[in-house]
């Protein structure tokens, strides 16, 4: 039935039509069944019970990738991204307003998307700028640093506070962008590297920043109200993680909303061909310095945004947070969740940040089965969970217009 | 500054110096042949460390001969993190060399964690720091104030050996030759008869094997290894490789003992702020990949249009 | 006949590989000019210093009196010459509808702001784009304006070539540089190809072109006029009767014969 009539949309041209009542069900369905699974693994306490749902969630994924049924379902998806999105949106907030009173649960699922804010940050760098950002934990932590500063030391209110700290990473990101642009491959990775192990190192032995014991940082008060002192909304008590989980979704939110845009615009097909080819671009009229620096510096702002309110939310911002390690966890979250696909970020956080908080028995070995992971994922499916689809554009659009 | 102080940050610098060349020759030769970063390559360091550290110990306990023990140390190093860099190449990165480099550079950085957690998991009480056996005779060389270990000056004298048999090995050798035509062109080498999986994996084991060999004297001059030393002599050896010139053999050279040059030169200039000199060696890292985007001793790379 | 192209004493050095040498060349609008000669005989040189890609050592040239010597690619493509590459340059994961719109990107609204803020403006601009994408792909074939949101890399060869032409041709370029379009195609593709060519000559009349190939066949039927380069150096111009004729130009692609 469908392949029919994307058949028929090829031969005269037209984008394909597949809106059929099926595809709606199943865009609205799949984000839900995501969601709830999250809902699940911040349920779970048991091990066999975390083991059981890795294992769904395995299963899952292959049935999406290899069955007819689960491909036609991601297809619906990609061609009704405005439903699954509105889906994705009431499942969010009904799994965050289902765990109200869980500080727990909700740091982890706010965590969760600002390391996506981040993604997406790291997503417009590596998957379209083509930049290899090996210190995005650097700038994550330059973020928060900001906001230590700026929030501890001046009244600037707190949106500002968030906004600077995007600035103040991109404008550090500035310092880099000659040795980044001049460079490929390889040679901007350890740029990038070195500039990590540069900026943990020297905050570490110069005080001015609080040396190795960092920084504390106000709580988050963007209307006047610090969101540590939220207790009841609306008359149900909350954890004062909730504000701060809806704050990151939100944030989330913009991001992923801004990249998308980005994505299908020119300037998604301008990165995109500056990162597939510089000579044929540069033959085309674009600067490959332009457009690199462009992802770059974006990239940084939206890193540098999440860290300022991860640090408000943490309260405290320390070198260790800026480390190589650190930002190899982010790393592995994009390119696991599959680089170009912000949901993939949502999708990889999960796996990677609140799935080792449940298997503390075997918390000695979680590196060890990260690093197995890890692999395994990228070598038998090197686009990761959720590959990139092609780019849609114009009356492709959702199939809104 | 007192003079034999002076002389000891110089010989500490030149040995530092000889380890990082040792590690960024590794890093070089696998981009040469593969084009890839193999990223494990630090961890491989900490994994000859300590097979050194069970075969010395192992013949320790058996007969109290030292030279002894340090031959079978080397031998182990040389077997085991050869071993580890073969598996390593053959399973990770030559089925992954089509993909796109961050993946590559992603599983191996993984493949050297895997490393790392095995030692610290697999070796007994693998979390500490670690006693390295003393093995080579301990005179002391005195001139005025300063006083050095024979034993160190050894080492030094072994590792710079050991960097010239390398150059040669790779310059007038067959297998050198195999190496250098499939880094030139892989096409050209396979239709010359040359076996390039074998090539590669041997590139892989001599390359691993000198990292190792980097380890154990690291235990032996330190006299004491760590499961996580490796991290950061991987990032070292990776940036004096890119700072020298991928792909070449005295650009790596140049550029490890560069990076221990800048380290040495700020403890010894700046000795209240010796612990910026990380931050001021990879700040010099920074600026001379600005200054020379592909290297000291500058790649190959003209792109055909 | 006043020269759309005008070029003179074009030089480029390598080192001490003089690629060009003095090259003198001329296209007037509606041309067709065939460029041939051996291996290594400067002819993509030529088209890369033309572009922008390289800088010439020495010389002149110019585009309808608009000097392009040296200039940057971007204000050389925006001068009006487009080209394709003997090798094929597609981004082969990206869609074919991508890999055309490349061409016209240079004139699109590209600011941060602008992509994020004016979406009425980008999808009516995105729209009418496409539609010219779809109407030049299927000028060529059909079945290519279909699958404007394939995969490049799905595309026969032929298809791939197609879709750098019309890559090079959606920015209505004055100029065009063909780099060895049969390259890696059989001799039935490239006929069809040539076809193509002839038939889409003849609804622009006023594009000039400026034809690599080493098929004599397609520069026998397409081109006017045929210069033939040999180490840089024009040996040969003329019409291809003539050239073939040449002493000169069969010396330097069958040796010297001594």
């Amino acid at each position: 039935m469908r392949s029919t009539n994307l058949d028929a949309a090829i031969a005269t041209g037209a984008p394909p039509q597949a809106r059929s009542l099926p595809g709606t069900a199943a865009a609205i369905l799949v984000p839900l069944a995501a969601f709830g699974a999250l809902a699940g693994l911040l349920q779970v306490h048991e091990q066999w019970e975390t083991g059981l749902l890795v294992l769904a969630f395995l299963a899952a994924l292959v049935l999406l990738d290899r069955s007819r049924a689960g491909r036609s379902l991601a297809e619906a998806c990609r061609t009704q991204s405005g439903i699954a999105s509105t889906s994705a949106v009431l499942a969010a907030l009904a799994l965050l307003w289902t765990f109200r009173e869980d500080h727990y649960s909700l740091l982890m699922v706010a965590t969760v998307a600002l390391y996506a804010v981040a993604g997406v940050g790291l997503n417009i760098q590596m998957a379209f700028g083509g930049i290899a950002n090996f210190a995005a934990a650097a700038f994550f932590s330059i973020g928060a640093y900001t906001a230590a500063v700026l929030a501890g030391h001046t009244g600037l209110p707190h949106l500002l506070v968030l906004a600077a700290g995007g600035v103040v990473s991109a404008l550090i990101g500035v310092v880099m962008l000659l040795p980044v642009l001049r460079t490929r491959g390889h040679y901007v990775a350890l740029v990038t590297i070195a500039f990590g192990v540069l900026l943990r190192t020297l905050l570490e032995v110069n005080d001015t920043f609080g040396g190795p014991q960092g920084m504390k940082i106000p709580g988050f008060a963007p209307f006047g109200s610090d969101f540590g002192d939220v207790a009841t909304i609306a008359g149900f008590d909350v954890s004062f993680y909730l504000p701060y989980a809806l704050a990151a979704a939100a944030l989330f939110a913009l991001a992923f909303l801004a990249g998308r845009m980005l994505e299908r615009s020119w300037v998604g097909i301008a990165m995109d061909a500056v990162r597939t080819d510089e000579i044929a671009a540069s033959a085309f009229g674009l600067s490959p310095a332009r457009w690199k620096a462009t992802a770059f510096l974006t990239g940084n702002v939206l890193i540098g945004v999440a860290g300022a309110l991860y640090g408000m939310m943490n309260g405290f911002v320390n070198p260790n947070g800026a480390g190589f390690g650190e930002s190899l966890i982010m790393l592995s979250i994009i390119v696991l969740g599959g680089l170009g696909n912000f949901w993939g970020a949502i999708v990889a956080g999960a796996v990677i940040i609140i799935l080792p908080e449940k298997l503390q028995s075997i918390q000695e070995y979680r590196l060890l089965i990260f690093a197995v992971v890890v692999i395994a994922i990228l070598r038998f499916r090197p686009g990761g969970i959720l590959p990139r689809p092609l780019r849609t554009l114009g009356r492709q659009q959702g199939g809104a217009s | 500054m007192d003079m034999g102080i002076l002389a000891q940050h110089l010989f500490n610098g030149l040995m530092l110096g000889m380890v990082y060349a040792m590690i960024a020759v590794g890093f070089s030769l696998f981009f040469g042949v593969l084009d890839v970063i193999k990223f494990s390559h630090g961890d491989v360091v900490s994994v000859g460390a300590f097979a050194a550290l069970g075969g010395a110990s192992a013949i320790g306990l058996l007969v109290d001969m030292p030279g002894l023990s340090l031959l079978f140390g080397l031998l182990a190093a040389i077997a085991v993190g050869g071993l580890a860099g073969v598996v390593i190449g053959g399973t990770l990165v030559l089925p992954l060399r089509n993909a796109p480099p961050v993946n590559v550079l992603l599983v191996t950085l993984m493949a050297g964690t895997i490393l790392r957690e095995a030692i610290r998991l697999g070796v007994p009480n693998g979390g500490n720091p670690k006693p390295f056996p003393v093995l080579l005779p301990q005179w002391q060389i005195t001139a005025g104030s300063f006083s050095i270990g024979f034993d160190s000056v050894l080492i030094l004298i072994a590792g710079i050996g050991i960097i010239l048999a390398t150059h040669l090995l790779i310059t007038r050798t067959r297998i050198g030759l195999a190496i250098r035509a499939v880094a030139q062109d892989v096409d050209v080498a396979r239709l010359a008869g040359i076996d390039f999986r074998r090539t590669v994996l041997g590139t892989f084991a001599l390359g691993s094997a000198l990292a190792s060999v980097a380890g154990l004297m690291l235990g032996l001059y330190y006299r004491e290894v760590n499961f996580s030393m490796g991290l950061v002599l991987g990032v070292i050896g990776f940036a004096a490789a890119v700072v020298g010139g991928l792909g070449s053999l005295l650009g790596p050279i140049l550029g490890g003992f560069l990076f221990a040059f800048v380290q040495t030169l700020v403890t010894i200039v700046l000795p209240t702020a010796s612990a910026y000199k990380d931050v001021v060696a990879f700040g010099v890292v920074i600026a001379l990949i600005g200054l020379f985007p592909t290297g000291l001793i500058a790649e190959r790379s003209s792109e055909r249009v | 006949m006043t020269a759309l192209l005008a070029c003179s004493g074009l030089t480029k050095r390598f080192g001490g590989l003089v690629a060009l040498d003095g090259l003198d060349f001329a296209v007037a609008q509606g041309e067709t000019i065939g460029l041939v000669g051996p291996n290594g005989s400067g002819k993509t040189t030529f088209f890369n210093v033309l572009t922008g890609l390289y800088s010439p050592t020495s010389g002149a040239a110019s585009l309808d009196a608009v000097d392009i010597f040296g200039k940057s690619p971007q204000s050389i493509g925006r001068a009006g010459v487009a080209r394709t590459f003997q090798r094929c340059r597609l981004m082969l994961d990206q869609t074919v509808f991508d890999n055309i719109a490349l061409g016209v990107l240079r004139a699109k609204p590209l600011g941060l702001l602008s992509t994020l803020f004016r979406r009425g403006r980008l999808r009516a601009d995105l729209d009418a784009t496409i539609a010219r994408a779809h109407q030049l792909a299927c000028r060529f074939n059909p079945q290519l304006g279909a699958a404007l949101f394939r995969p490049a890399g799905d595309l026969t060869m032929i298809d791939r070539r197609r879709v750098e032409i019309c890559r090079a041709l959606i920015a209505n370029p004055r100029l065009l540089l063909l780099d060895e379009p049969s390259a890696g195609m059989t001799p039935d593709e490239t006929r069809r190809l040539m076809d193509d060519l002839l038939a889409f000559r003849e609804e622009a009349p006023h594009l000039a072109v400026v034809l690599v190939e080493h098929e004599m066949d397609v520069i026998r039927r397409v081109s006017d006029r045929c210069v033939v380069l040999n180490f840089g150096r024009k040996i040969f111009e003329g019409l291809f009767d003539a050239m073939i004729e040449d002493r000169e130009v069969q010396t330097a692609y069958l040796g010297s014969g001594q």
